[in-house]
This record gives structure tokens, C-alpha cells and sequence, in this order.
């Protein structure tokens, strides 16, 4: 479960990018998150992980992000938009980094790495955008979190990249997970997520799963949900 | 504040810092090294091309073994500063940091792996400076085998000299015959305990201050205050030395205005040894305090 209540953050004193949040999203779902550019998502993300250190309530599983407790780092794995790339294979890092989660799963990996058809041992910084991507996203699936958080995954990938990214995504998830998504790209996430959070400048317009979306807005189109949304906020 | 430690955590950490740091590692130790050998080759040269001249010179090469093991101690402690910074560059790099914040660890773990990571890069400079030093003087003394090398000039920059003693060791510098071994040793020990540790310390977590003030280019910018107060620093050596050369160039006449002059800037170079440790300890609380409260840009 994530809550958060009055969540506030600010990047500049008195400039708040996120204003007094107040969400609950329960495990067992895969959310995708939308907004427009600079209203907070990428923020959003990264207070949820405890890289950031916002304001208010909020918790994830329980756990304060704020404390940067291990037990609570264990339980979450964010992919940034734009993730450092490593000089080294995405092999060789997935053998460094899964001592330090005990859920990780060298299964999930293989068959990932074999999905996406990455060179495993290939250095990372030798990679294109694209296949940097898969890789780090693989690496984040084999983590095999309660809680992943991906910001922007299918930036760089192709058509069907794409397509194996969601059959990847869909096969990792549980219902003791809880996978948040955020996005520009809709269409890239047709089909996988189940719940959708829309966010404004002025914090969240909306929080609904697919099917009271349909009984809200006669639509399960998340593209004309999200414009119909989006758009009654510039009216106001 | 309550942290817990575990040491499998903090040696995966370690692993993971080695393999984002290993190549720059190797990279940077090679020049180093090469930088090392031709500082300390041109060092032995002048040494010799000085002693030539024995008249005209008579504190000179002694001036020279002084400012020599200031510039190691200072050249040391710059260098291993800009090359132990990069080992931890991952926490104050805007997209390394982010990753490395959200990696499992407590603060306590990830602080102790910032110090073992400088003390890898201590201990790693250290012993290239080792080596070097003694090959290159083996060469020294296999350019010039016929001077005098049992003249020690190094050991006056030992904080350890009360205030009446040193003048009267830049007096009588020719009474201080010691194997040439043990004067060289005696330089290393002196710069490492008594300029390099406290600097070094201190440096490193004034860069890690850095990272947590500037945005971006931190890692520049705390050298770039390094190089400055290094640079100042040489300035301020070169005028001391000036100020007591020129009245000595004939002979045993130092002026008791000038021993006092010395003996208080070896005063200060003592009393800066302890606030350098005091400085350190107190940049590594402040560190702790803002590991836990670092953030991802």
C-alpha cells in the first residue's frame, strides 16, 4: 500500500512542484501515472523511493521512505528516466547488486535479458538508448520488488521492445506487487496497467481503476479520460 | 540516530563502487605514478646541480629538501584528494547518486563505505609514492655518488622541534648527519603523519560539503578551492624561504627577528596538523549527518 497525505516537495524554496499529495494506492496493481511535462511525476518517484525527502505523510508498505531504512530499500526499485549508465555489462552488475536484494531473481533475469535479446555481457555504455533501457529494466523485473517504480521505461525502445516490455511487466507482477508507471506514452502501456493516476500542478485529478472509468466517463480510453481530465482543469 | 550495519551489505557496496571505479582507478594510479617519477628525478637532479656550488649555497639545498617535502606531501595529498573523489563521485554525480541513494544500505553502511573507499585510495597512492621514491633515488644517488647526501635538510620541517631548536638546527644544519635512508624516511613519515592525513582528511569531506552545496560540477569546484589555498599556500613558502635565504647567502648570520619569524611559522605548521585533524573530524560528523539527509537532483 502507498499513502501519502499532504505530501509536499519543492526542488526551490516556497516553489512547491508537488502541493499537499494525498493518495492511497493499494498493492496488487499495476498504476500508470500521467501528466503533463513539470507537474511532478519523475518527483513523485523519487519521494516514493526516499531519494528524495518531501514533506508530510507518506508511506510505502508501511515504511517511511524518509528513513532510508535497508529493510525498506529491499522492498522498492526505481528505474529513472535518466539512469546513470554504468561502464560495466549488464551481467556483471546484476552479479553485484543481487547480494543486496534478497527477493532477486536470476530466473527473471535470463529470461528477460533472452526476451529483449541484450548482449549480457556486453558493456552498457557500448549499448544503444534502446537496449540500455531493456537492460536496466531487466535488472529492476529480476529485482523482483514488492514495490517498482518505473519512470518513462519504454523512452528509446522500439515497436517491439514495447510489446515484450508489457508481456515482462504482466508476467512479474502479483498480487502482492505493486507496480507504478509513469509515462507520456499511453499507448505503450495499453493493456498492462489496471488503475490510473492522473496528476496536475495542483496535485491529483484522478485515481480510478480502468473499470469506474468506464462508468465515469462512458470511456476505458485512457488517452481521451486523460484529455477530458486534463482539459476540465484549464476550464476552472 | 539508531542505524544498522551489516557487513555483507557493506562488502556487495563495496563491490559495487570498485566496479564503477576500477577503471579510473588504474588510469589515473598509472599517471600518477609517471608524475610522481618525473617530480622526484628532477627533484634529485637539482639536488645535485645545487650542491656544486657548496659556497654560494650553503643553506640552499637544505631550503630545496624543505620545500621538496612540502611540494610531496602537498603534491601527494592534491592528488590522491582528485583521484579518491572520482572512487566516490557516484554520490554526488546527479544520476549516479539517485541509483546509488535507492540501493539497499543504511546510512551508517554507506558512510563506512565512502571511508573505506579513501582509505583504499590512500593506502593505493601511498605505496605508488613508496616505490617511486626509493627507485628514483637510487638513481639520485647513482647520478651523483660523490656528494654529500648525509646532509639533512628534511628533517626541519618536523613539527616536533621545540622553538628554541630550530634555529639553532638552521645554524649548525652540518651537525646533522644521519644516514641518508633514514633522512629519506624521515621526510616520507614527517609528510604523510604530519601534512597529508589531516589535509587529506579534512579536503575529502570539504568536497563531500561541496557535493551538498553546488548543483552541479562539484567535484571541480572543491578542487578548484583545493588548487587555490595549495596554490596560496606555495605563495606564502616562497616568500618565507626568500626572507630566509638572502641574509645567509655568506655565511651563519640569521638575524633573532628572523629565528623568530621561523619559529612561528613552525608553530602554525604544527598547530596546523592539529587543526587539520580536528577539521576532519569535524567535516566526517557534519558528512554522517547529511548522508542520511542527501538527496537525488
Amino acid at each position: 500500500m502507498i499513502q501519502t497525505n499532504n505530501l509536499t516537495y519543492g526542488y526551490v524554496k516556497h516553489q512547491p512542484v508537488l502541493k499537499e499529495i494525498s493518495l492511497s494506492l493499494p498493492a496488487g496493481h499495476i498504476y500508470g501515472l500521467f501528466g503533463k511535462n513539470g507537474v511532478g511525476k519523475s518527483t513523485f518517484l523519487k519521494l516514493l523511493s526516499g531519494t528524495l525527502l518531501g514533506q508530510g505523510d507518506y508511506s510505502v508498505g508501511g515504511l517511511d521512505p524518509r528513513k532510508r531504512e535497508p529493510g525498506f530499500q529491499e522492498q522498492i526499485r526505481l528505474v529513472p528516466e535518466n539512469e546513470a549508465i554504468l561502464n560495466t555489462s549488464i551481467q556483471e552488475l546484476s552479479e553485484v547488486i543481487s547480494p543486496l536484494y534478497p527477493t532477486f531473481s536470476h530466473e527473471i533475469f535470463q529470461k528477460a535479458i533472452e526476451e529483449f535479446d541484450i548482449p549480457a555481457t556486453q558493456k552498457l555504455t557500448h549499448l544503444s538508448l534502446g537496449q540500455q533501457k531493456k537492460a536496466l529494466i531487466s535488472l529492476s523485473l529480476a529485482c523482483n520488488t514488492p514495490y517498482l517504480f518505473l519512470d518513462e521505461p519504454t523512452n528509446g525502445m522500439d515497436i517491439p521492445s514495447k510489446r515484450i516490455f508489457r508481456k515482462l511487466v504482466a508476467s512479474a507482477f502479483d498480487e502482492k506487487k505493486t507496480i507504478l508507471i509513469s509515462t507520456h506514452q499511453v499507448d505503450d502501456l495499453e493493456g498492462l496497467i489496471d488503475w490510473v493516476v492522473i496528476m496536475e500542478n495542483d496535485g491529483i485529478r484522478l485515481s480510478s481503476s480502468l473499470e469506474e472509468l468506464g462508468e465515469r466517463f462512458g470511456t476505458e480510453d485512457i488517452k481521451e479520460v486523460f484529455c477530458q481530465v486534463t482539459e476540465n482543469n484549464s476550464n476552472e | 540516530m539508531k542505524s544498522s550495519f551489516n557487513m555483507k551489505r557493506v562488502g556487495a557496496l563495496l563491490r559495487y563502487d570498485w566496479m564503477l571505479g576500477k577503471n579510473t582507478f588504474a588510469l589515473t594510479l598509472g599517471i600518477i605514478a609517471i608524475l610522481y617519477a618525473v617530480i622526484i628525478i628532477l627533484f634529485f637532479i637539482f639536488k645535485g646541480i645545487l650542491n656544486y656550488h657548496p659556497d654560494s649555497f650553503t643553506a640552499f639545498p637544505g631550503t630545496v629538501a624543505v620545500a621538496s617535502n612540502t611540494y610531496f606531501s602537498y603534491g601527494l595529498y592534491a592528488i590522491v584528494f582528485a583521484v579518491t573523489t572520482l572512487l566516490t563521485h557516484k554520490f554526488c554525480n546527479p544520476k549516479t547518486s539517485t541509483t546509488y541513494l535507492a540501493l539497499p544500505g543504511s546510512n551508517l553502511e554507506k558512510f563506512v563505505v565512502l571511508l573505506a573507499d579513501y582509505l583504499f585510495g590512500f593506502l593505493a597512492y601511498t605505496l605508488v609514492y613508496l616505490v617511486l621514491f626509493y627507485i628514483t633515488m637510487g638513481i639520485g644517488y647513482a647520478l651523483y655518488p660523490h656528494l654529500d647526501w648525509m646532509q639533512n635538510g628534511l628533517a626541519l620541517m618536523d613539527p616536533g622541534y621545540t622553538l628554541q631548536e630550530i634555529p639553532s638546527l638552521y645554524r649548525h644544519e652540518d651537525d646533522l648527519a644521519h644516514p641518508l635512508m633514514q633522512q629519506e624516511v624521515v621526510l616520507l613519515i614527517d609528510s604523510v603523519r604530519y601534512y597529508t592525513i589531516p589535509n587529506y582528511i579534512s579536503s575529502l569531506g570539504f568536497y563531500l560539503i561541496c557535493c551538498m552545496c553546488f548543483r552541479t560540477n562539484s567535484q571541480i569546484k572543491s578542487i578548484g578551492i583545493n588548487v587555490f589555498w595549495t596554490f596560496a599556500y606555495t605563495v606564502a613558502l616562497i616568500i618565507m624561504f626568500a626572507y630566509m635565504i638572502v641574509p645567509d647567502l655568506h655565511g651563519d648570520n640569521y638575524h633573532p627577528a628572523l629565528d623568530n619569524t621561523m619559529a612561528t611559522i613552525f608553530q602554525v605548521i604544527r598547530y596546523n596538523f592539529y587543526a587539520g585533524v580536528l577539521l576532519g573530524i569535524g567535516f566526517y560528523a557534519i558528512l554522517y549527518r547529511q548522508i542520511a539527509r542527501k538527496q537525488a537532483k
